[in-house]
């Protein structure tokens, strides 16, 4: 491989942190340093000035049993030669404080709000307030503390929604007819968008509104069974967190998985991007109002769901991971079928994006609408069909090969016009190249067994599992306890990629932000409460758009 | 006034009535086909839609006054105005005096439509109004220009081939004035993003929804009818019709042009306030144009 | 420039593709996974299963004198870990997955089993069918020891061996 040219490259970072801390571990994929919580803002520096790094993930965790300390991981990623860098830093148990780095590294933002909330992380320098938990959430309880289980938490915390709604016998009072049609409804998330005229001049975000607690839930579930809670974090590319769990438990415990699962693997994972890929096209020709394009483009779709479902089991959540391997196999029969439903699809969406994509308003309205400069997409360490529709050849495939990824050579799909249409233009020319991949796989599979016969958990090793998901990196961090995780950390795509829609929104035209927001492809959780803040009359009007959203125009038509 | 006259105008009125709703389940069907779906199990489909919304209870969040009065007013006025039209395509006589008043009629609803989204308590709807406004200020100018460009057009000579192009070209541009205010994709944008803003009619339910959508689907049909006045009226001049075969031509034109429509607005996408804007001046501008320039250029 | 017309041609040789849904029947792969079935007969009431299920819908439950293995299918999610884990193949995995139902009790299937009672401090420890099969995989073991559960018979060896010694 290319390491020695490229090591070099990183070489005064490698003696730098070498020097500033003479308690490092090096693996494989990555080199662990233990820093004092003083020389933490020293290393983000440094880290955060040399080009071509990325803050990949932020995994703060209680180890006070174990060791006697909180523990924040730091996780870099030297993309270009696809090694890791973990930043770990012990913080007393009594008072736990750490400086924040987010003013120097854009993209720790969220991670240190989250690790405030949920652990009870403090950052000086910073002032905090709730972001993932519920504003009814009891004072100074940490969900991921090790001192609460699942069941003390669900005792301690009943949300006062429900209260609420018996007090006034909700069910029993309000009737609300919404009509013989259905009204709109996706993932509850919250954007205020500031407008002045038809133009939006700023946005914000307000999100986990439905933070589930499955971090907390898998430390009490064994091995197995996590791959299947794993995969129900994404209701549309579940497979790569599943994926990411195992490959982070593999790592962690030096498993060796057979060459044939890591076939299937990505195999299966490919088959998932194409019909991620063709939902949001779908849904993005919709927010055009071309819905004859929608329509299309979800049949040519629906071939590759039938598709999934013949090789896995079921059509989405496929339930094919356990560590170690995969659950079944392909045989030659399935391998046949499977190159000619990929050639139709091929044959069929290449004939009707070209039509979508003349039609002229899809046309106007994706170019030069969204822009998200290169720079800023850099800073915030930006991942998936977003950072690579600005020009950055982020790919995870490419970055940190692995499972089949390891065994070819792979070119990430890269636009440089950083507007929608770039976005697009990635995402429908990754379905293309999944095709490829995946009968390239299908011609690869080796021989062999599809999982290893058995393997012993060991506590408190450390991996990193990460997968190029659809909508970009999905990194899982775990920490290995006796018969369930200890503590495992998830970052989605859409964590990293939404507080880069604000800059895109800049200067759009109302009528684009939608398209604009689902162009990082937010799992489409984004437009279910908007609040429209007038900037010439500062007036704040706040309508809870699901009840209202009667798709009107649907009706006429 | 003769017998077959006579039989003629409460026809039409009766299809006027009648036609809207099950042309617009025929348009679901068609929709439907263009986009493999199997759609709506009936082309009645949208009659009992209506009826069954109008069979609701109601429910207003708007001042009642304003709904109801607006709504029914503009009713009445579409009914008028179908009337009128049933007498002026069954007596096959066309002046400028019943061009102007169906012009003024329909005016007149759409401003009143106007006033029923302005009264709107619901921001976003605000937005969708003002969008929809933005739109039939400018196609209202074009609709009338068109108009009056066709019934002019109609009284030159008609001598020559130039003669009949000018028709053809007025027709025309009548006939996209007409789709523009049909209100149909792109050109939907009082309705167009229900994430973000959105029409009067997220206000609506039950019976005012009900009555909103089949006055709004019987405008489309009036809309439609308008531009194949003239071309009865042309008929009318070449050869003889019965009343009757005549006022049934019409209808079945007219609903063509509206099924013709459908197809169109079921292959383009939406398009943006101030982008519609753009495209629609650049278009009338283009036909006034070419019109002129036909006219003045090509002499017989 | 019209491209987009062209869509036209398309729709008519592709035709009508959704199907009446649910007057027609469901489209599904011979692969599919669907809610599993257990079968009374093989099952011994090991609870394997059990342990292995990710949502919990599988527990074996001991009621009086009858060990209990019921299957919720509202929590299932159809991953067929149970049966891939079951010794005794007992488990099918169906193609049904339209299984909503007015009547609550109508998701819950239950298979009983008999048990027996430890022949020293009569706590219920294990059903019959699998001491019997545990009998005949372990002749030489003494019947007089696999009918005590295993907290008397942990005490009974140990005295054995004491008293042997
Ligand atoms: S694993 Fe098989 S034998 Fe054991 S309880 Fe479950 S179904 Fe019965
Ligand atoms: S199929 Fe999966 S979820 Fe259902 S009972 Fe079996 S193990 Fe449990």
């Amino acid at each position: 491989m290319e390491s020695l040219s490229t090591d070099n490259e990183f070489e005064n970072l490698y003696s730098y942190l070498k020097k500033i801390s003479n308690r490092f571990v090096e693996e494989e994929d990555h080199l662990r340093i233990v820093v004092e919580n003083e020389k933490l803002r020293e290393v983000a520096e440094v880290l955060s000035k040399t080009e071509g790094v990325f803050l990949r993930t932020i995994a703060a965790s209680d180890e006070r049993s174990v060791n006697g300390f909180y523990k924040m991981y730091y996780v870099f990623g030297l993309d270009r030669i696809h090694r890791n860098i973990v930043v770990e830093v012990p913080l007393d148990a009594e008072n736990p404080v750490i400086p924040s780095i987010a003013d120097i590294v854009k993209a720790a933002d969220w991670y240190e709000r989250e690790a405030h909330d949920l652990i009870g992380i403090k950052f000086s320098g910073r002032i905090l307030h709730r972001f993932v938990l519920p504003d009814d959430w009891p004072e100074n309880v940490y969900p991921l503390r090790k001192d609460y289980t699942v069941q003390d938490l669900v005792k301690l915390y009943r949300p006062e929604i429900i209260a609420k709604a018996r007090e006034v016998e909700a069910e029993a009072a309000i009737i609300i007819p919404i009509g013989p049609y259905h009204p709109a409804l996706h993932e509850p998330e919250y954007f205020e968008l500031y407008v002045r005229g038809e133009k939006v001049v700023g946005a914000r975000y307000v999100g986990f509104m439905v933070h589930r607690g499955i971090e907390k839930l898998a430390e009490s579930m064994k091995y197995d069974q996590v791959p299947f809670l794993a995969e129900r974090i994404c209701g549309i590319c579940g497979y790569v967190h599943s994926t990411s769990y195992c490959q982070a438990v593999e790592k962690a415990l030096k498993i060796h998985v057979p060459e044939r699962a890591e076939y299937i693997r990505s195999i299966v994972l490919e088959i998932e991007r194409i019909h991620s890929h063709l939902l949001w096209l779908g849904v993005a020709l919709h927010l055009l109002g071309y819905d004859t394009g929608f329509m299309h483009v979800w049949r040519i779709r629906e071939q590759v769901m039938i598709l999934a479902e013949m090789l896995t089991g079921s059509r989405k959540t496929y339930g094919l991971n356990i560590v170690g391997g995969v659950r079944r196999d392909i045989d030659r029969d399935k391998v046949n079928k499977c190159v000619k439903v990929l050639d139709s699809i091929a044959k069929e969406f290449k004939e009707f994006v070209e039509i979508a994509m003349s039609v002229p308003q899809v046309k106007s309205r994706l170019r030069g609408t969204g822009l998200l400069p290169r720079n800023e997409a850099a800073s915030l360490s930006l991942v998936g069909p977003t950072v690579r529709g600005s020009g950055i050849p982020r790919d995870v495939r490419r970055d940190y090969p692995y499972a089949a990824y390891k065994y070819i050579d792979f070119k990430p799909v890269v636009r440089t016009e950083c507007d929608n249409m770039a976005r697009t233009e990635v995402r429908v020319e990754e379905v293309f190249q999944s095709i490829e991949l995946v009968k390239n796989f299908l011609d690869r599979l080796p021989g062999g067994g599809i999982a290893v016969d058995s393997w012993e958990p060991e506590p408190y090793r450390f991996g990193i599992g990460a997968v190029e998901a659809p909508r970009g990196e999905v990194i899982h961090v775990i920490v290995t306890g006796r018969y369930s995780p200890y503590r495992w950390r998830v970052r989605a795509p859409t964590y990293q990629n939404l507080p880069a829609v604000p800059i895109m929104l800049r200067d759009v035209d109302l009528a684009d932000a939608p398209i604009t927001i689902a162009s990082i492809d937010p799992c489409f959780s984004c437009t279910d409460r908007a609040l429209i803040i007038n900037i010439e009359k500062s007036d704040v009007r706040d309508v809870p758009l699901v009840a209202l959203s009667l798709k009107g125009s649907r009706l006429l038509r | 006034m003769n017998l077959s006259t006579l039989i003629s105008i409460p026809i039409s009125i009766l299809l006027y009535i009648f036609l809207p709703p099950l042309l617009d389940g025929v348009e679901r069907k068609v929709k439907a086909d263009i986009q493999s779906r199997i759609g709506p199990p009936t082309i009645l489909q949208t009659w009992y839609d209506i009826l069954k919304l109008i069979s609701k209870e109601v429910v207003l969040s708007m001042n009642p006054r304003y709904v109801v009065l607006t709504l029914s007013l503009s009713l009445t006025m579409l009914i008028s105005l179908a009337v009128t039209i049933s007498y002026s395509i069954s007596l096959l006589n066309l002046d400028m005096y019943i061009v102007i008043t169906v012009l003024i009629l329909l005016l007149a609803i759409h401003s009143l439509y106007l006033t029923l989204y302005i009264f709107s308590s619901n921001p976003f709807s605000i937005v969708g109004t003002f969008r929809i406004a933005t739109i039939d200020i400018l196609n209202e100018a074009g609709l009338v220009a068109f108009a009056i460009l066709t019934a002019v057009s109609i009284s030159i000579s008609r001598a020559s081939p130039r003669d009949y192009l000018l028709i053809a070209i007025a027709l025309t541009a009548l006939a996209i004035a007409v789709y523009v205010s049909q209100r149909r994709l792109p050109y939907d944008l009082h309705e167009a993003e229900p994430e973000l803003a959105s029409g009067a009619i997220i206000e609506f339910s039950g019976a005012v929804l009900g009555f909103y959508i089949y006055s709004h689907l019987l405008e489309r049909y009036i809309l439609a009818s308008i531009p194949m006045i003239f071309v009865a009226y042309l008929m009318s001049s070449t050869l003889y019709l019965n009343p009757v075969i005549a006022m049934l031509l019409i209808h079945i034109l007219a609903s063509s042009i509206y099924l013709l429509y459908a197809v169109i607005s079921a292959l383009i996408g939406r398009s943006r306030v101030n982008l519609a804007v753009k495209t629609i001046n650049f278009i009338y501008f283009l036909a006034i144009a070419i019109w002129l320039g036909v006219y003045i250029l090509w002499n017989p | 420039m019209v491209k987009f017309v062209k869509v036209l041609p398309i729709a008519a040789k592709i035709g009508t593709v959704t199907i009446r849904y649910p007057y027609a029947k469901p489209i599904v792969t011979d692969s599919f996974r669907g809610a599993i079935e257990v079968d009374p007969s093989k099952c011994t009431g090991c609870g394997a299963c059990t342990r292995i299920c990710p949502p919990k819908a599988l527990s074996l439950n001991i009621e009086g004198g009858t060990a209990i293995l019921r299957y919720f299918v509202g929590r299932c999610i159809f991953c067929g870990m149970c049966a891939d884990i079951c010794p005794e193949k007992a488990i099918k995995i169906t193609k049904e997955f339209e299984l909503a139902s007015e009547q609550v009790s109508d998701l819950y299937i239950d298979v009983e089993h008999e048990v027996v009672t430890c022949r020293k401090c009569g706590s219920k420890f294990v059903t019959s069918k699998l001491l019997n099969k545990v009998e005949q995989k372990l002749s030489e073991f003494s019947k007089e020891l696999l009918s005590l559960c295993p907290r008397c018979r942990r005490v009974e060896m140990l005295s054995k061996q004491v008293y042997l010694r």
